[in-house]
């Protein structure tokens, strides 16, 4: 009897996995767009919800579709252009019809393809690849300025979600990343080589990242789109990048090992330790300023995003700086007494600041 | 007017499309205060809640009861395949999604049992796409695997459309991206030449796109009223 009721519960868990998903769509559909932030939703109903599906498939769809027909022909194009004309059309049928996934799926193919067609301009030329990573780099910061600038028309206002997300994680990624020994030693690596001006592709790809994030950056400013603080942190920003895609070869650690073990062991040069402080209270000062821009815009989910990272920096770095010469009980004891200050601040503070734009949004309305 | 005729004239007002607003401003000048406007209006919506769950439950047990159906079906199937003339498979396969589709229609046109015919409607299109790996296997057709979950999506879609039922779009959501995935490893195997590319499967992967493209339009159009201007 046990036996048989064994096969009842994948059954029950399946069962569970689509009533939960069931619940969501049509929860969904039914809060819809009574709420304020109607737009952080997946789906605003069930029709959205499959409408989006299907057209999300038929770009993927017809991404196979052109290497299926590429491979019989004997492979006259390559994968990345094929790559390349899929997320145009991916584009062209988000913003048409407006759909999101398509629109998230279709600008990380586009990047994708940048990055493949960099990495295949740059080989047998020995060139850096600072200049790939700054290139992508920049192309976060135009998805991030697209979606400010999206922001104000309620029609766009999902689509400019989707470019303020694929924006800001992975600037606040990399951000994080370079913040840490293995970060610190991948900037070493990218920037050995020769200049990125040896590829006239990689020059003018850059080029016209820079006169993109220009463009937008004086177009927000002059219709008020994003604030001056915002404008003055994403010009240091991209200088920043600017800085790393023409930085010379860095020497961050002093004994230079193999990569095994070398993560824990290594000690910092000078100039690692200055890019160590240097990006670790960037990233600090990036993420506080999410939370101030939360403020700033009213909008929830920004403080919450910022406030999520914060947890996650405080936790990590926590690990990086006290595990390898801490006794173990006492790391763990620390670990644990910090997780409750960090958790009790962020409370209060979170609370304070939900709070405070809920207040304002009320005597607003009124 | 007592508070049950307070509830039932809301319910008629909003059936006959009144705001909630000219009900209001109706119930006001009859002399109603705010508070018992406002607490027939939560009525009803908890009422409607309770129906809401209600009706939940129902398309759950007999979904549940639709694919224990389907897995009962398949598994005596099973168990005397062998056995069995390929006629006698194929008409087994025909048959009982036909019944499944005419049962489901029958009951959510005829007898208004929509829940019990959704799910129906369900069990026919999981036993079109077994029978499409059934027939595959019996006929020892050349082919990927995923084109399987391409015609079986497509059926699906088509079906949901038919029978204008969300629940086969909801199947077809799965099923499609089985196919997504499964898809570029049939390209890479097929790259070492020990799974050929059929042509046939580079044009299903086109009529796949089109038919998704052309549901995603349709479903599109379907969008209530009040949503069409946040597109």
């Amino acid at each position: 009897m046990i036996f048989y009721l064994l096969y009842l519960i994948p059954l029950l868990i399946i069962g569970l996995i689509v009533y939960f998903i069931i619940r969501l769509i049509r929860g969904r559909g039914k809060k819809g767009l009574k709420e304020k932030d109607w737009y952080l939703q997946f789906f605003l109903s069930r029709e959205d919800a499959v409408s989006q599906f299907f057209f999300l498939f038929s770009v993927f769809f017809l991404w196979l579709t052109l290497s299926a027909f590429n491979k019989d022909l004997g492979q006259p194009l390559s994968w990345r252009t094929i790559l390349l004309l899929v997320s145009v059309i991916g584009l062209a049928i988000a913003y048409y019809f407006r759909v999101i996934y398509t629109l998230a799926v279709s600008l990380m193919g586009f990047a994708g393809w940048w990055g493949a067609q960099a990495v295949e301009w740059i080989q047998g030329k020995d060139i850096k690849s600072a200049a790939l990573f700054s290139g992508l780099l920049f192309i976060a910061t135009v998805f991030y300025l697209l979606g400010r600038v999206h922001e104000k028309e309620i029609k766009f206002k999902r689509v400019s979600m989707v470019y303020l997300i694929l924006g800001l994680i992975p600037i606040t990624g990399v951000l994080f990343f370079l913040s840490t020994k293995s970060g610190l030693r991948t900037l070493e690596e990218i920037t050995k080589g020769a200049s990125f001006f040896s590829s006239w592709e990689i020059t003018f790809s850059l080029f016209v990242f820079l006169v993109s994030i220009v463009g937008l950056l004086i177009y927000a400013s002059s219709k008020n789109l994003i604030f001056k603080p915002e404008t003055l942190a994403i010009g240091f920003l991209v200088v920043l990048f600017s800085i790393i895609a023409l930085l010379p070869g860095q020497t961050m650690f002093l004994q230079q090992k193999g990569y095994y073990g070398f993560y824990r062991s290594a000690q910092l040069s000078g100039t690692g330790i200055l890019w160590a402080i240097f990006f670790n209270i960037l990233i600090f000062l990036e993420l506080v300023g999410i939370i101030f821009l939360g403020y700033l815009k009213r909008e929830n989910w920004l403080i919450n995003l910022g406030v999520f990272f914060i947890f996650i920096l405080i936790f990590v770095k926590y690990f990086d700086w006290f595990f390898a010469f801490l006794d173990k009980s006492m790391f763990f004891i620390g670990a644990g007494i910090l997780l409750f200050i960090v958790g009790w601040f962020m409370e209060k503070g979170r609370r304070y600041l939900l709070s405070t734009t809920k207040r304002e949004g009320i005597s607003q309305s009124q | 007017m007592k508070n049950q005729g307070i509830v039932e004239y809301i319910q008629s007002s909003l059936t006959q499309g009144k705001s909630k607003e000219d009900i209001y401003k109706a119930l006001l000048n009859q002399g109603w205060s705010v508070e018992a406007i406002q607490n027939a209006f939560n009525q009803i919506v908890a009422k409607e809640e309770k129906e809401d769950t209600q009706k939940r439950i129902i398309r759950i047990i007999v979904t549940i009861g639709a694919i224990l159906v389907g897995v009962g079906i398949f598994s005596f199937i099973a168990a005397n395949w062998q056995e069995m003339a390929k006629v006698m498979k194929v008409l087994i396969i025909v048959i009982a999604m036909i019944s499944s589709y005419t049962g489901g229609w029958f009951l959510r046109e005829k007898w208004h049992y929509e829940k019990t015919g959704e799910a129906l409607f369900l069990l026919g299109a999981i036993i079109y796409g077994a029978g499409i790996f059934l027939i595959a296997q019996m006929f020892h057709t050349r082919g990927n695997w995923p084109d399987g979950f391409i015609l079986w999506m497509i059926g699906t879609i088509v079906m949901a459309f038919g029978a204008d039922s969300f629940s086969l779009f909801y199947l077809a959501i799965p099923v499609g991206i089985a196919a997504i995935v499964g898809h570029p490893f049939a390209i890479f195997e097929s790259v070492g030449g020990y799974n050929p590319f059929l042509l046939t499967s580079s044009f299903l992967l086109l009529i796949a796109t089109v038919v998704t493209f052309i549901a995603g339009w349709l479903v599109k159009k379907r969008l209530p009223p009040e949503q069409k201007e946040f597109y």
